[in-house]
């Protein structure tokens, strides 16, 4: 450990090291030249001789330098910065080079990005293959993903193919009452209405707490509310009991004290949207 | 004047260079030509350090840390490095010197008259 710090001291101080090495060579050649002086040669003549024994001082450096081990490195700053001078020198053919592995680069991302997206990454759900969407056109007319509510649960009494039906749709809702922190600032924002078996047959288990019952599914049932986890955090402060001390009140108009908080896992609920065309929205088309 | 000296210079046994350097540096710090000068000395000039890899070993010492330098003044305008022994070279240099004397005994008794 001790010895890569040191190599890397020298990696990062180069020049010094170069300036310290060359004035070890400088002393020791004077020394020779002072030993040579004393065995009776002149004092020209014993610097030339003291060069002389002293070898090739550039190969010398080289050596020692190499010790240290940067030598492919330090081969690769040198190509490098040869290879950057070139380009400077050359702006024109640098530019269309330049623009040709951009569109390269960036086409190929794109194009492998959507395709990602779309084609090969599974649903993130268990048994994707056995999710269908079911969507509704009247004769002739256009496909349409959405169905009365009414007529969703009509299909799901006569169904004999399909396991379990799920809708949702997306809405927006006002929140008000308390929150941790006490402030009471009314939020607007987007949730999504589900019916009892929606995560179920997704597969999404609720982190906390109890999930949609059935019973929610009857119109006039108890409302149930299940968190995300971002809001159950941000608002919340992630507490597993709460009780609101005001009335507290999810969905547009209604109010009333929800029951607790059920909070569920955090997954992606965008592919929802895509994904899923039964919901509870009211639609114009009616079924063909 | 330099072909004269080559015919009396020995090669110093591959291997041998760091532990000579070592053991000279265990009898006192010294700088580097100093180093030199006195394993001439010490060996009755059988022994001749090149500079070409008298420094390069210095250098692979410090990498190791079994030497430390530092700069000495040396006169008027003039500093020097001076190479000293650390714990870690000492350890190294016990080390050598062992395997190197069974080595030696080993060749010793394979070239000995029967």
């Amino acid at each position: 450990m001790n010895e890569l710090w040191r190599r890397l001291l020298v990696l990062f101080h180069r020049k010094r090291f170069d300036r310290e090495l060359e004035e070890e060579m400088q002393f020791h050649l004077e020394m020779q030249a002072e030993e040579n002086q004393g065995s009776g040669l002149d004092a020209i003549e014993a610097g030339y001789a003291a060069r002389r024994q002293f070898g090739n001082a550039a190969l010398l450096r080289e050596t020692s330098r190499e010790m240290w081990g940067w030598g492919p490195i330090e081969r690769l700053q040198q190509d490098l910065g040869y290879a950057f001078r070139m380009m400077r020198k050359n702006p024109g053919f640098t530019a269309a080079a330049l623009l040709v592995l951009a569109l390269a680069i960036g086409g190929n991302t794109t194009i492998f990005s959507a395709v990602n997206a779309l084609l090969l990454n599974p649903f993130p759900y268990p048994h994707p293959d056995r999710l269908v969407s079911i969507q509704v056109r009247q004769d002739g007319g256009v496909w349409y993903g959405s169905v009365l509510i009414r007529d969703f649960f009509d299909w799901h009494e006569e169904n004999a193919v399909f396991q379990e039906p799920a809708g949702f749709g997306w809405s927006t809702s006002n929140v008000t009452g308390q929150s941790l922190s006490g402030f009471t600032e009314p939020e607007r924002m987007i949730c999504g209405r589900a019916t009892a078996g929606f995560l179920r047959v997704l597969g999404i288990q609720p982190a906390l707490g109890r999930y949609f019952t059935p019973a929610g599914d009857q119109p006039g049932g108890p409302p149930v509310v299940v968190l995300s986890y971002g809001m159950w955090q941000r608002r919340f402060g992630g507490l597993v009991q709460y009780a609101p001390e005001g009335p507290l009140s999810f969905g547009p108009g209604s109010s009333g004290n929800c029951p607790r908080g059920r909070v569920v896992d955090r997954r992606r609920a965008v592919d929802e949207n895509r994904q899923w065309s039964l919901s509870t929205r009211r639609s114009r088309g009616g079924p063909s | 004047m330099h072909r004269e000296s080559k015919r009396s210079r020995t090669e110093i046994p591959p291997g041998t260079l760091y532990m000579l350097i070592l053991k000279t540096l265990a009898r006192g710090p010294l700088h580097g030509y100093a180093i030199a000068q006195q394993i001439k000395r010490m060996s009755d000039e059988v022994l001749r350090v090149e500079e070409g890899s008298l420094y390069p070993a210095l250098q692979r010492m410090l990498i190791k840390g079994w030497v430390t330098a530092e700069w000495v003044p040396a006169g008027p305008k003039r500093r020097a490095r001076v190479y000293r022994l650390t714990p870690a070279g000492r350890k190294q240099l016990s080390a050598e010197v062992s395997d190197f004397t069974r080595v030696m005994q080993a060749i010793v008794r394979v070239i000995e008259p029967a």
